[in-house]
């Protein structure tokens, strides 16, 4: 194990430690469990909208309001491998600033005072899970600030990491 | 047309010096290219697959490289320990299936010495989910037994029944542990992971033969034998790291966020195999870089060719000039060229291809035992067959450029070529 | 048997034609010592005999057949059915023996393998006859002397009893004494398979073995030829 050891301890010095909160940086944690695919979304505020404060006006509050309904359909925003026949089964999305809800999102991130996240958990049930392979997103196209996913998945095949970006919008393993 | 190209192969034959070096250039070049995606691919393999069927690596909260780092492949220093109530706490929680302690520090002439309990062996997974496999003996169960890797085993020559002393420390002229040895009960099937590397000891015996040690050196005047260990409180008050199993992977991150927010003391939990491919993906450059600069060498190599194919055409003149006297269009003499390119290609793909199976037929056993990259004999692989279509269709476009100005050629001479 | 009419000839990029013929004719069986020094289209004229080049007008006809008015292909298969070549030097594949260099026609065209009868018997009856030590037969025709070359070419021109032979400048390399017994033998050959035979030389000297002599300069109303 000499050769991954000497590329691990590169890696050591060149691979920069994880970022908290990147404006155009997404989080996505994905669980393949059985029949069900769970999507765990984190998208910092900046990235849909362009401001992590309260709106200041009419038409910043049509903006939250806007990416809350794009966020919330997940059958739009997510195209499991079409074979697996895959239907959305919840989607909870919170988006800071649009109701009783924002502190959660406000204060989960300790020490960014000036930051705000999207947070949203989505569940799919799959009549075929042994054809699902891949989950394509077209978050990108509705998000143009966003530039990247990165992407934690856990699965029968074991866990995986991926970046999502515009040019590369789908997860497969 | 058929005896055009029986005419290409004969005089193929009359020039196969110049045109045998440019073989050989294509096979060495073929053979190198080859090699990188063998390499980058079974390099990968046993990266990526050095653990598995272990859902989360728990340690004191630093990088997740760096944990991953001397959790997984033995190597640095963990900067702070974790106490070992925060073990039993995460090990009770309701999510858990099973947690495994691991205790670093010490070390035998340069192998990483772990400190475990038994079930290690059970639950550890490496590749696709394969469990560890004893060659000899059996899992340690009293305080001064081990385990060896294979690697250690066999390098050492160590047999189960002979019996070893540890090193504080990791250097390999460190203080010896010499007055509490210990008897090998166990050495490990080959997994080509850091296992292989490893000397597995008991947690109980990493605090036994600290017992009479403070700040990295025996005590002055202090002196407990190992027959009298038993005596003491032999529980450890600190572990390096642990190795945790869910019940549901479905729990993973949900488990995963709970053990960075913990309270008790900070800690970080990373997903192994995540962090395994965000490793390899940064990679990804350097993996790049190498394929990049070989499919140049088969550029270069195949570009040879062409120099050959056309610097040997003036020669020829006078030989298409025969031909098409003969009754050869210049069609078949275009073929003829083309022809005579892409075998000499296709021969020193297939040579490059013969070249990398005795390469690593003879090369294995050293990279394993010096870059610990498992190389294996075998038919070439999807990608691998793509590269060779690849070099073939290059070599096809190498062999198109002095095909057509043979064509040319053969049109302004006619029957009797100007020199 | 060969019949040029109104035949003009120009080189591609270049103002005045190389070949400007009203009519040139051989009659079968004949054999025709056409004279012409380098320089006097000579070479362009076998190459539109051979077709390999085509005029820019004119018939040329060979065998009752306007060869110009044929596919490249054609014209090719043609060339290999109908017409044997000798040119100077070199006519030989040198990695090949000289058998398998007389054999070459008959893998060329069906044709001429089918009028063999049994090529292998052929060719060796044709190195025969025109005196190759059987010792040479096998051996790679780089290793041949010119003299013997040039019988090599003769035989291979003979092979399968095309209806046309062309030689161009076939002596030039030989000396006297040689120059004398080639051609006998090549007149007697051409006339043993009936084949016409048009000769090409510079050389005067050798034109009193022949039925027929013209010069090109006499027959090409082109002022000059081009280069070739």
């Amino acid at each position: 194990m000499k050769l991954p050891l000497l590329f691990a301890a590169c890696l050591f010095f060149v691979l920069p430690a994880h970022a908290q909160h990147k404006h155009g940086e997404g989080q996505l944690d994905v669980v393949i469990d059985k029949d069900s695919v769970t999507l765990g979304l984190e998208l910092p505020l900046d990235a849909t909208v362009g401001f992590e404060r309260t709106p200041k006006n009419d038409k910043e509050k049509a903006a939250l309001a806007a990416a809350d309904k794009v966020l919330k359909d997940a059958a739009t925003l997510w195209l499991p491998t079409p074979t697996a026949n895959c239907t959305v089964q919840s989607a909870q999305v919170q988006v800071p600033f649009t109701g009783g809800d924002d502190q959660h999102a406000q204060h989960q991130h300790e020490g960014a005072a000036h930051h705000a996240d999207i947070d949203a958990r989505y569940v799919f049930r799959c009549a075929n899970p042994a054809a699902l392979k891949s989950v394509e997103t077209t978050l990108f196209k509705h998000f143009k600030r966003l530039y990247r996913l990165e992407v934690q998945r856990v699965g029968p095949s074991g866990q995986g990491a991926q970046r999502l970006t515009p040019k590369a919008p789908v997860l497969s393993w | 047309m058929k005896a055009v190209l029986l005419l290409a192969l004969k005089s193929a034959w009359a020039r196969r010096l110049t045109l045998g070096i440019a073989l050989i250039a294509i096979a060495l070049a073929s053979a190198l290219l080859l090699a990188v995606e063998r390499v980058r691919h079974d390099a990968r393999q046993s990266f990526t697959q050095s653990i598995s069927g272990v859902d989360l690596v728990v340690g004191a909260r630093t990088g997740g490289v760096q944990l991953m780092l001397y959790a997984v492949f033995h190597s640095g220093n963990a900067t702070n320990n974790i106490r070992w109530d925060s073990f039993e706490a995460i090990a009770t929680h309701p999510a858990v299936a099973w947690a495994v302690p691991l205790s670093m520090g010490d070390s035998h002439r340069g192998y990483p010495v772990v400190g475990t309990r038994a079930d290690f062996f059970e639950h550890f997974r490496y590749a696709a989910g394969q469990p560890l496999a004893f060659a000899t003996g059996k899992p340690f169960a009293a305080v001064f037994e081990t385990v060896l890797g294979s690697e250690v085993a066999q390098s050492l020559g160590y047999r189960t029944g002979d019996r070893i002393t540890l090193t504080h420390g990791m250097a390999e002229l460190g203080a010896d542990h010499a007055d509490k040895p210990f008897a090998i009960v166990g050495v490990l099937a080959p997994t080509g992971t850091p296992v292989d590397r490893t000397v597995h000891v008991s947690l109980e015996a990493i605090t036994a033969i600290h017992l009479d040690w403070a700040g990295g050196a025996p005590l002055p005047g202090l002196n407990i034998p190992a027959e009298q260990v038993r005596k003491f409180d032999l529980q450890p008050k600190e572990i390096t790291a642990l190795l945790v199993g869910l019940k549901s992977r479905a729990d993973v991150f949900r488990l995963q966020r709970h053990i960075n927010a913990y309270k008790g003391e900070p800690l970080l939990a990373v997903l192994p195999g995540v962090a395994l491919d965000e490793l390899w993906q940064t990679l990804a450059m350097v993996e790049r870089t190498l394929f990049v600069l070989s499919a140049l060498v088969v550029l270069v190599g195949l570009a040879g060719l062409t120099a050959t194919l056309l610097a040997g055409l003036n020669e020829r003149r006078r030989e298409l000039a025969i031909l098409r006297a003969l009754g050869a269009s210049p069609q078949a003499i275009f073929l003829m060229l083309t022809v005579e390119g892409l075998l000499v290609t296709a021969l020193g793909m297939l040579a490059g291809a013969a070249l990398l199976a005795a390469g690593i037929a003879t090369l294995a056993p050293l990279a394993q035992a010096h870059f610990g990259v498992n190389l294996a004999l075998r038919p070439p692989s999807g990608s691998e067959l793509a590269l060779l279509a690849a070099i073939l269709a290059t070599g096809l476009l190498a062999s198109l450029v002095p095909g057509w100005r043979a064509w040319r050629m053969s049109l302004a001479d006619g029957l009797t070529p100007r020199n | 048997m060969i019949a040029l009419s109104d035949l003009v000839f120009r080189w591609p990029r270049q103002a005045g034609p190389c070949l400007d013929i009203a009519d040139f004719a051989l009659a079968t069986g004949e054999r025709v010592f056409l004279q012409g020094p380098s320089g006097s289209g000579k070479s362009t004229l076998l190459a539109i005999l051979g077709g390999v080049a085509v005029p820019e007008r004119g018939r040329v006809e060979l065998l009752g057949q306007d060869i110009a008015v044929l596919t490249g292909h054609r014209r090719d298969a043609f060339r290999a059915d109908h017409i044997g070549f000798i040119f100077q030097q070199f006519n030989l594949l040198p990695w090949l023996s000289a058998r398998d260099n007389v054999l070459l026609p008959c893998t060329f065209s069906a044709r001429r393998y089918a009028r063999a009868g049994n090529p292998a018997t052929e060719a060796t009856r044709l190195l025969e006859r025109l005196d190759l030590a059987v010792d040479l037969w096998d051996k790679p025709a780089a290793e041949l002397s010119v003299g013997q070359q040039q019988r090599v070419a003769a035989a291979r021109a003979l092979i399968g009893k095309p209806e046309i032979l062309i030689a161009d400048e076939p002596t030039s390399a030989l000396d006297a004494e040689r120059q004398q017994v080639f051609i006998d033998l090549l007149l007697t050959e051409a006339a043993a398979v009936g084949a016409t035979l048009l000769f090409v030389s510079h050389d005067q000297r050798l034109a009193a073995h022949f039925d027929r002599v013209l010069s090109l300069a006499d027959i090409n109303r082109a002022a000059t030829g081009s280069g070739a």
